[in-house]
Order: structure tokens, then C-alpha cells, then sequence
């Protein structure tokens, strides 16, 4: 039943569902605008009142209870962000979103993006989760072209199959644990790996990853902004809540293989971000590979530092979350505006915005800098941490792939910044994006550099207590060489890595082409064998209909046939078996009427059947 | 002859400053070697120049598998 004590801590979800619903009765003016600062501000002081501790459940059966609320520092950081960097999106939608349909999607995702953050069971969990998903897919279908369509079906189907095996996860971790509560999976089997895909589809583990390239880049100018926040990142926190530190015995060791799967998102991503022109889809790469670190933070877990356990691993990731979610949404921010202020959207196209988009420029480069950890920005910190808590726990290879994500990272961005704003290119026409999209803008940047100087700010929020210093001067000196080295060199090859108007493969290639090569299965030689099968039945209900006409001649017909058929081998001078059938079959058609028997007889035949039936039973009993 | 003097003079006080600018710049990194050599084994720097090289080296790869073209579906 519901906790009457825990009324206030209203869950965030109902905020923006209720908001969504009411949206259309505003229209389209000036009266949608102010509502949807309302409702922005609304839902970031509802998450803010959130009390840690606080449940708000629901019970079905007596020991199965659906919890919508569980608030703790995990789920309260992740609502912190979620409703911080929605309300900067619902501000950034309002000049740029024409219809009310894409603005419900919109609220719609952010709101069950905060119901998977704060559900406390699994089936609460997976229906918001499906409800992202679907409500996501609007904001690519929103652009009303083909290549959308088309990009929208792939991504529904990634994310079904995702959903599938989550569910099924659910149900095989509740029939083996009777639990159906969110937390770490500890029950190893057919549940765990299940789990683990259907998470993995939606943090984008490698090779599952290539909806969201395909995706991204195709959704509305907003729905990017959205896109760029919720579904990898929701992934990243249930895989914290439900995967921390997680080990396999691999060739006889315990090995963290979770974190070893972020290290090959990390520069996976970076390398294909770097042979991207799209601009949208070269931050899509980023995604991967930035979500790759928070992968990597949760999968080492805790780590003993001076002989004390701590989570140094899980607060790296989720403070990369924090810090990811900033940058990124204000990428996808600027590039909106890019796209919207020139209509282009490839850096072969683009070049000297700089001067004529002065706002968007600075925002960008402070982005670029969160992104690629140069200190004083807030990527910086997070990444830190992560790549600290790696080497501390004797990950080397790790640390040392975070670290090459780095310089691939710092390399792809300032390809980008450079590509966008600052190479010369006389014939582009802009002028600076509006102050709706500006002030959002801002503000993320303000926050990038504010956590990036002054990193206690987050360290404050993050679930458990912080041991780490951003700021050492080792790790600062390090880093200083590390990026200064990977900037010279880029000015210095800058020629090898100009964009260019190219297709690049990823693995998705693979997917079409089997699945091209299903479709062809199904409907060549499936079909075939499906089209034998429904003749073949139909030719044994057809003799079947033939012989209840008239059982008699039927039987006798087909008696004879096979006595003919047997005999004729043996009786060289019987020469026309053919012929001869012919005339019995002729001359006792089953067309005729069956012969009727008297009721006697069948009462004889009836209790014939049951004296044999007897006996059978005995002769069985007896031999028992 | 005054106007070679004058340039020669200019060339002379050019390659000073860049000669007092190079043991200048060479004096605060030994002073900085010295009290952080244990920060200053060149390997974040190496790690940098051969990151930027296996990245340049993986495009160069994957290149072989992209097709000229528009990227489109």
C-alpha cells in the first residue's frame, strides 16, 4: 500500500507524465513557452525535494511489491542530472520543436528515464525502460524523413530484443532468487548473460552498439539534445546498481571483464569518431566511447586504498555520468545550433562560424575541452578518477586504453572545433542561434567549467565518500604532457585527418547483411518447405474426407490396390494390374452410399471393441 | 657598409634573445627536472606522440573499408 508518510517525495516520473499529458491544451504560442518553463522547473524542485531514504511502493501480492520511489545517492545524483539537463532541453526546445507531439515524446522519455532511476524492482524498472524506448523513437521519427524511418525501425528493433532479454533476465533472476528487487546479480547463469545483453544493448556495449550511431545523427535537432542524455546513461546506472565490480573466471582467473568491455568502447568509439564527416555522428561515436569510461569505473568497483575499501571505480563512473551528460548535451546543443542556423551538417561543409557564431563557438570549445579532460573543466575530474581507480587496482592495459581514448578523444575534438568554426570558408552564411537555444547553452558550459574548477561541488553529491584529489600534481603533469603532445601533433598531421565526404562501415554492415540474408531465407526456401508442408496436409485431410465418404468401398478399394500392387512383382503373366484396378475402383466408387448396418450389429461391434479392450487390459495386468 | 653594420647588429641581437630565450626555457625545465624528475620520464609524452600515431595508423586501416560516397544508410 502506499506509505503516507512519503506523500511529499512525489516520484519526479508523474511530474513530467502529468506535464506531457497536459501540453496539447496550450497550443503552439506563447502560452506552450511558459508552460514548459513551468513544468521544467517544476520537475528539477520535485527531484530536488526528493528525501534520501524514502520509498514509495505498492504492494500486488502479499511479498511481491512494486517500489515506483527508492531514493538513495545513487538514484538521487542520476535524478539530479536527468532533471537538471531535461530542464536545459525543454528551454533549448522552445524556438527550435514546432509540433506538441515531439515535446510529449520528449517528456515522456525524460520522465521514465527518471522512473528507471528511481524504481527499486525490476518489472517497474523494465516497463519504463520500454516506455523510454518507445518514446525515443519518436523523436527520430519526428524528422519525417526516410532515412529516419528507416534508422527508427532498426533502433525499435535493437532496443526490443534488448527488452526481451532484460525481461527474460527478470524472470529467470526472480524464479532463482524470489526477489525481484534492484541489486546485484550474484546468481551467475543463462539469467546473468541475459541481464547482461539486455543492459548492454542499451549502454551500447560493443557489438551492440550500432543503433546508436545509425540513430542519432537522424533525430530532430531537440531530440538529439534528449537523445544524447537518457538511454545509455540509464544503462550505465542499472548496470552500477546491478553489475559493480562484476569478475568471470576467464583461463582460471577472476578477471573484471565489465571494465575490460568499457576499455574497447572507449577507443572503438574514438576511432570511428575520428573517420566521421557528420557531425552529429561523430558525437554519436563519442557517446559510445565516453560511455566506455563509465563502464570501465563501474566495472572495477571498489578499490583498497590504504588498506580501506573504497568505491572509487563506481563514483569515477557516476561522476562521469554527471560530467558526460553536461558536455554532451551542450555538443549536441551547439551542433543543433550549427545545424539549424546553416542547414548543413558535414565539417566538409562547414568552417569560419567562429566570428559569425561567436556564443555558440565559446560553448563548444568549453564542451570540447569537458570532453577531451583538459584540466579546469569537468571531464577532467571524472576521467581522473576513473583511470586512478584503474591503476590502483592493478589494471594497467586499462589505464593505459582510457588514457589512448584520451588523446583520440582530444584529437577527434579538436577536429571538430577546427573543422567547424575556425578553418576559413568564405561562402557559409549564419548568424548566432537564438537566445532560447543560447541560454541553455551557457548555463552547461557555466556548470562544465564550475565542477571543472571547483570539482568538490560534485564530489559532494556523488554516493559514496570521495578519496581523490583531481588536482595532484602528478596527475595534473602527466596529463598536461599527455594533451599538449597530442595537440602538437595534430597541428602538425592535421592534413592526414581532414574530413572526408566517405561511407564508412561499422558493424552494422554485418547485421544487414544477414539480415537481408534472413529475409531471403524466409522467403525462399522457408516458404518453400512451408508451401510442401500445407500440401502435403491437405492432401491427408483430402483422403481422409475421401475415405469417411464411404469407409466400405474405401477400404476395399484400397485393399485391393495393395494387393495388386504387392502381387503384380510376382506374376509375370498378370499384365495390366493398372487396368484392373481401374474397374474395381469403378465398380464400387466410394460415391455410392455407405452400406448401413442395424443397430444390433453396431451394438455388437460396440461391445466387441470393449471385450477385446478387456482383454487386452488383462493380458497386461497378468503379464505385470 | 653602415647598412650591413645595422642589419648585422639586428641579426646579432636576434639570435641573443633567442639564444637567452633558449637558456632560459632550458634552465626552468632542468630546475623543473630536477624537482619532478619522478613525473618527467617521457613517457606520458611518448604515450601522447605513439596514441596520436595508432590512431592516425587505424584510420589509415579502416579507410581500406569505407567507400566514397555520400554516408547515408
Amino acid at each position: 500500500m502506499i506509505d503516507i508518510s512519503s506523500i511529499p517525495n512525489i516520484p519526479p516520473v508523474l511530474i513530467y507524465f502529468a506535464g506531457a499529458a497536459l501540453l496539447p491544451l496550450f497550443g503552439k504560442g506563447r502560452a506552450r513557452k511558459i508552460y514548459l518553463v513551468i513544468l521544467a522547473a517544476l520537475g528539477l524542485i520535485g527531484v530536488a525535494l526528493l528525501r534520501p531514504q524514502t520509498t514509495w511502493d505498492f504492494s500486488v501480492i502479499p511479498g511481491f511489491e512494486l517500489i515506483f520511489l527508492h531514493v538513495d545517492g545513487l538514484s538521487l545524483i542520476m535524478g539530479y542530472i536527468f532533471a537538471l539537463i531535461g530542464g536545459a532541453a525543454i528551454l533549448y526546445s522552445l524556438d527550435v520543436v514546432k509540433e506538441n507531439g515531439e515535446l510529449v515524446c520528449g517528456l515522456l522519455y525524460l520522465g521514465s528515464a527518471l522512473g528507471v532511476v528511481f524504481s527499486g524492482d525490476f518489472f517497474t524498472l523494465y516497463i519504463f525502460w520500454e516506455i523510454m524506448a518507445f518514446s525515443s523513437l519518436a523523436l527520430i521519427w519526428y524528422t519525417r524523413t526516410e532515412r529516419a524511418t528507416n534508422a527508427g525501425m532498426r533502433y525499435i528493433l535493437f532496443h526490443l530484443f534488448g527488452g526481451c532479454a532484460l525481461l527474460g533476465g527478470i524472470i529467470i533472476n526472480y524464479m532463482s532468487t524470489g526477489s525481484i528487487a534492484v541489486g546485484p546479480i550474484k546468481e551467475l547463469g543463462i539469467g546473468y548473460v541475459l541481464l547482461l545483453i539486455g543492459i548492454g544493448v542499451n549502454t551500447a556495449f560493443i557489438p551492440l552498439h550500432t543503433w546508436l550511431p545509425d540513430s542519432y545523427p537522424k533525430a530532430t535537432i531537440a531530440g538529439a539534445v534528449f537523445m544524447s542524455v537518457y538511454t545509455t546513461k540509464s544503462g550505465v546506472y542499472v548496470l552500477a546498481r546491478t553489475f559493480p565490480g562484476a569478475e568471470a573466471l576467464i583461463f582460471g582467473n577472476e578477471i573484471p571483464f565489465v571494465a575490460y568491455i568499457g576499455g574497447v568502447m572507449c577507443i572503438y568509439g574514438v576511432v570511428f569518431a575520428l573517420l566521421q564527416n557528420d557531425v552529429r555522428k561523430l558525437l554519436s561515436y563519442h557517446i559510445v566511447s565516453q560511455v566506455g569510461y563509465m563502464v570501465a569505473g563501474v566495472g572495477i568497483g571498489t578499490v583498497i586504498i590504504n588498506g580501506d575499501i573504497t568505491h572509487l571505480g563506481i563514483n569515477g563512473g557516476i561522476a562521469h555520468v554527471f560530467n558526460h551528460i553536461l558536455y554532451k548535451a551542450l555538443l549536441f546543443m551547439c551542433m543543433g545550433a550549427v545545424i539549424y542556423r546553416t542547414g548543413k551538417n558535414n565539417l566538409t561543409e562547414l568552417g569560419g562560424l567562429a566570428k559569425k557564431m561567436p556564443v555558440t563557438t565559446i560553448t563548444c570549445v568549453i564542451a570540447a575541452l569537458s570532453i577531451s579532460g583538459v584540466m579546469g573543466f569537468n571531464g577532467y575530474v571524472s576521467k581522473g578518477m576513473i583511470i586512478h581507480a584503474a591503476e590502483l587496482e592493478g589494471l594497467h592495459i586499462l589505464a593505459l586504453a582510457l588514457m589512448l581514448g584520451s588523446i583520440g578523444t582530444f584529437l577527434s575534438f579538436l577536429k571538430l572545433t577546427y573543422f567547424t568554426f575556425f578553418r576559413r570558408n568564405g561562402e557559409i552564411e549564419a548568424k548566432e542561434a537564438p537566445l532560447s537555444m543560447l541560454v541553455p547553452m551557457c548555463v552547461t558550459a557555466f556548470l562544465c567549467v564550475a565542477i571543472g574548477v571547483y570539482p568538490k561541488m560534485l564530489y559532494g553529491i556523488l554516493p559514496y565518500a570521495v578519496h581523490y584529489d583531481a588536482y595532484a600534481f602528478g596527475h595534473t603533469l602527466s596529463t598536461l604532457q599527455l594533451l599538449t603532445m597530442t595537440g602538437f601533433m595534430f597541428f602538425a598531421l592535421r592534413v592526414l585527418i581532414m574530413p572526408h565526404e566517405r561511407i564508412t562501415y561499422d558493424i552494422d554492415y554485418l547485421y544487414r547483411k544477414a539480415g537481408r540474408g534472413f529475409i531471403w531465407f524466409c522467403e525462399k526456401p522457408l516458404m518453400a518447405f512451408a508451401n510442401a508442408i500445407d500440401r502435403g496436409t491437405l492432401r491427408i485431410a483430402d483422403s481422409f474426407v475421401w475415405f469417411s465418404r464411404n469407409p466400405t468401398a474405401a477400404s476395399i478399394i484400397l485393399i485391393t490396390a495393395t494387393g495388386t500392387r504387392l502381387m503384380s512383382p510376382f506374376n509375370h503373366a498378370y499384365k495390366r494390374p493398372e487396368r484392373d484396378l481401374e474397374v474395381v475402383v469403378k465398380r464400387r466408387t466410394v460415391e455410392e452410399p455407405m452400406e448401413k448396418l442395424s443397430i444390433g450389429t453396431g451394438v455388437l461391434l460396440v461391445l466387441l471393441f470393449f471385450a477385446l479392450y478387456l482383454i487386452a487390459m488383462l493380458v497386461h495386468g497378468w503379464l505385470a | 657598409m653602415l647598412h650591413y653594420v645595422i642589419l648585422v647588429t639586428k641579426k646579432m641581437k636576434l639570435v641573443l634573445k633567442v639564444l637567452m630565450s633558449g637558456v632560459g626555457i632550458a634552465l626552468v625545465a632542468a630546475v623543473v627536472l630536477i624537482m619532478y624528475n619522478e613525473h618527467f620520464v617521457g613517457f606520458y609524452i611518448l604515450y601522447g606522440a605513439a596514441g596520436v600515431g595508432f590512431f592516425m595508423l587505424a584510420m589509415r586501416m579502416l579507410s581500406v573499408i569505407q567507400k566514397e560516397g555520400r554516408q547515408d544508410d
